[in-house]
């Protein structure tokens, strides 16, 4: 399901390789190196690259997951000078704009303090759980919500993790890893059956130095992995590194346990200006779809990038 | 003059020939291609030259094969190309003097295309085996001679081509605007035969049983091109360089066959039963990784300073090994009449990959491979005065099997990633071979 979903998205962006000799369904690891989407003959709606625009908000943090009927349902941050929240759109492809764009969760607790954001979903069984970013962003907690309707509507569980924020998770058979940000770097907390999460207390990633694309600080991760065809575990993270100039890019870090990772030497998008932020991927077997975060006209909108 | 020499990731897969990866005929692939000492008439162009020798009737083979692979990485079909062509082979022995010789010609004359010659980048997964290397015009000519009452020797050479070629564009380059260029184009690409050895020895030391040894030699052929562009940079009589020049020289490797050296028996066990049996050894170890040389050279004046080319990268070994491939099987004369004999065929063949598990930088993809076959064959002892000779029809199919291997790559930034290969081929081929 998921690899058809990520076909229908990349299918309208002719990717998939060339027919006949052997050259078809290419397999992929889906760390890029990615490109921006483009339209130079402005034959559909958009402006690419970018794909979800709210010109009266900021749009930050995307996280796909598959969907039936559609190709993909995007979660992401809305952002205000007043609030946070986390919307829903669905794509059906890359060419067309997205549809149905609601909010599916709003701050209503305290300890939220009136904002919500960075969505991180995770499926464990029948059930779509969301880990998203709460309160202050100046002392962030993780919550989590779980819903049974697709991600349609949520209800929520509590807070999570104190001190943390910018989650991503990743269910892998009844353990799951949730990935998330504090200032020393990319952190984990795991858990076995959901019944409770133990965080890691040193990072899994931390700032590269020197003159790397990281060098200054790392965050934003987004997990992907499972199993490979000879039954190992690979995990990957997508993250947002800073380097000494500010410049922020989305590089890649690989696994054999989740813990100790390996990371790219240079961004798997587009190095340099515009910064690029909160990688959202999905991974099929022959292709990758990479969504994130980029400035347009004073505001943060939701762009797209793909591989190969 | 400038000079900078790429190594790029460019390689082109690809081994041998439509014979070797499928055999010749339809009655030695139908006997799981255990032939070098049970192969007859034409198809001992192939199998054992050597074989051409024994018998006294002019034979001509006319057939058609094909092979239909499905193979897969990840469980997803990678659409790899059929192979399919019409086969034609000619034996004709005589005496001289006293010396009984003969002369034979093979061919495979696929009715896709007579070449395919492509270059890939060598991160690519490919399934090697079977890329450029059933695309392929197979052409063998050979000579035989028997010697005393049980020995025949034969040789001869195989004929492969091997692409080299040039483009020159000479002129104006319009700059800013491209299309103010004043150019002339020169074309010049040569199809140039290559030729490789191949030898054959058949010893019959009982009147039931014969042993073949054959020897096929080893070759690799390249792909020579090179684009040139020369003349001045810019504007109608203005221009921003005078006489400026740019080359990129490419030379990649297109095709390698290891040297083989088959030893096989033929047990006539029965009159109805005849067994036989091939080992076949095979020098992958001489492979080298096929990517691409690419040479730049290039002289743009006082613009020299401004193009920066990357540096050469180290191209990953191939560390392919040598393999021995055990062949056997069966061929049983079924039924017999005044007219005709009918033939059952089977056999097995197993071919370990030369190809180590995929887990650095290169995606030479291969597996181990079983083959099963059969076929059936009628001999038709002539039809009175208009063919009084006997003349045969044969048909076989085989379906090679290739488990799943999986390559789990060391790096964990991988473009690829770890993957699982597997697939099968069917292949199937009908056959006619008249005496006269």
């Amino acid at each position: 399901m998921r690899a058809c979903a990520i076909m229908v998205l990349a299918a309208a962006c002719g990717l998939g390789g060339s027919s006949g000799g052997g050259d078809e369904n290419l397999p992929t690891s889906g760390i890029g190196p990615y490109g921006k989407i483009t339209d130079y003959d402005f034959s559909t709606p958009l402006d690419e690259p970018f794909l979800v625009v709210d010109n009266a908000a900021d749009l930050l943090d995307p996280a796909p997951i598959e969907l039936p009927g559609f190709a993909a349902r995007l979660f992401y941050t809305r952002r205000t000078d007043a609030t946070a929240e986390i919307w829903r759109a669905d794509l059906s492809s890359l060419e067309d704009e997205p549809e149905n764009a609601v909010p599916v969760l709003v701050a209503s607790e305290p300890w939220e303090q009136g904002r919500v954001e960075a969505p991180a979903p995770f499926r464990a069984g029948d059930v779509l759980y969301l880990v998203y970013q709460a309160g202050d962003p100046a002392a962030p907690v993780l919550g989590w919500a779980a819903s049974t309707d697709g991600g349609a509507s949520f209800v929520k569980r509590g807070m999570l993790i104190e001190d943390g924020a910018q989650p991503s998770a990743l269910q892998l058979g009844n353990a799951t890893f949730v990935y998330f940000t504090r200032p020393e770097g990319i952190f984990v907390a795991t858990s076995i059956g959901l019944a409770t999460f133990a965080v890691r207390p040193q990072p899994v990633l931390g700032a590269a130095g020197g003159q790397r694309f990281d060098a200054r600080a790392v965050g934003e991760p987004a997990a992907v992995g499972g199993l490979s065809p000879a039954g190992e575990l690979r995990i990957g993270l997508f993250y947002t590194g800073t380097a000494t100039n500010g410049v922020a890019a989305i590089g890649y870090a690989g696994s054999f346990d989740g813990t100790t990772f390996t990371h790219s030497l240079e961004p798997i998008l587009e190095p340099g200006p515009p910064s690029e932020h909160g990688a959202g991927p999905l991974i099929a077997p022959t292709s990758g779809v990479l969504f994130f975060s980029q400035a347009r006209g004073g505001r943060a909108a939701i762009a797209v990038a793909t591989a190969p | 003059m400038r000079r900078a020499l790429l190594l790029l990731l460019i390689a082109t897969p690809a081994r041998a020939n439509p014979i070797d990866a499928f055999g010749f005929g339809a009655r030695s692939p139908a006997m799981g291609g255990a032939a070098t000492a049970a192969a007859r008439e034409a198809d001992a162009n192939y199998y054992n030259p050597a074989a051409l020798a024994v018998g006294d009737a002019i034979k001509i083979d006319l057939g058609y094969q094909l092979a239909l692979p499905r193979l897969e990485l990840n469980s997803l079909d990678q659409n790899v190309d059929s192979s399919r062509g019409l086969i034609a082979g000619l034996a004709v022995p005589g005496d001289i003097g006293p010396v009984h010789v003969a002369f034979g010609v093979a061919v495979h004359l696929p009715d896709e295309r007579l070449v395919r010659t492509r270059t890939l980048p060598s991160g690519r997964p490919r399934w090697m085996y079977y890329d450029n290397r059933p695309q392929r015009f197979f052409l063998s000519s050979n000579v035989a001679v028997q010697i005393g009452r049980s020995l025949f020797l034969g040789g001869g050479v195989s004929y492969m081509s091997r692409t080299q070629g040039a483009i020159d564009l000479d002129g104006r380059v319009g700059y800013p605007v491209s299309a103010d260029s004043d150019l002339t184009l020169e074309i010049d690409v040569k199809l140039e035969a290559i030729r490789y050895p191949e030898a054959g020895l058949l010893w019959r030391p009982l009147p039931w049983l014969d042993l073949g040894l054959t020897y096929r030699g080893g070759f690799v052929l390249e792909i020579d091109q090179a684009f040139a562009i020369h003349g001045d940079l810019g504007p109608p009589g203005r221009p921003l360089v005078n006489d400026a020049f740019f080359q990129l020289h490419a030379v990649a490797l297109d095709l390698f066959q290891p040297t083989q050296v088959a030893g096989g028996f033929a047990a006539r066990l029965f009159s109805w039963l005849t067994l036989t049996g091939d080992l076949t050894y095979q020098r992958w170890s001489a492979f080298e990784n096929p990517a691409a040389h690419i040479e730049i050279t290039y002289d743009l004046k006082q613009f020299n300073e401004l193009v920066k080319l990357p540096l050469a990268v180290p191209l990953e070994k191939a560390y392919f090994h040598d393999t021995f491939v055990p062949r056997v099987g069966v061929e049983i004369a079924a039924s017999r009449s005044r007219h005709a004999v009918l033939l059952l065929r089977g056999g097995y063949a197993y071919e370990s990959s030369p190809a180590p598990e995929q887990r650095g930088e290169t995606n030479f993809v291969d597996n181990d491979k079983h083959t099963v076959s059969g076929g059936i064959g009628v001999e038709v002892l002539g039809l009175g005065k208009t063919l009084p000779r006997p003349f045969d029809i044969d048909l076989y199919v085989g379906a090679s099997f290739l488990p799943e291997r999986h390559h789990r790559k060391l790096s964990l930034l991988d473009p690829v990633g770890d993957y699982a290969s597997r697939g099968s081929v069917l292949s199937g081929g009908l056959a006619t071979r008249w005496r006269f």
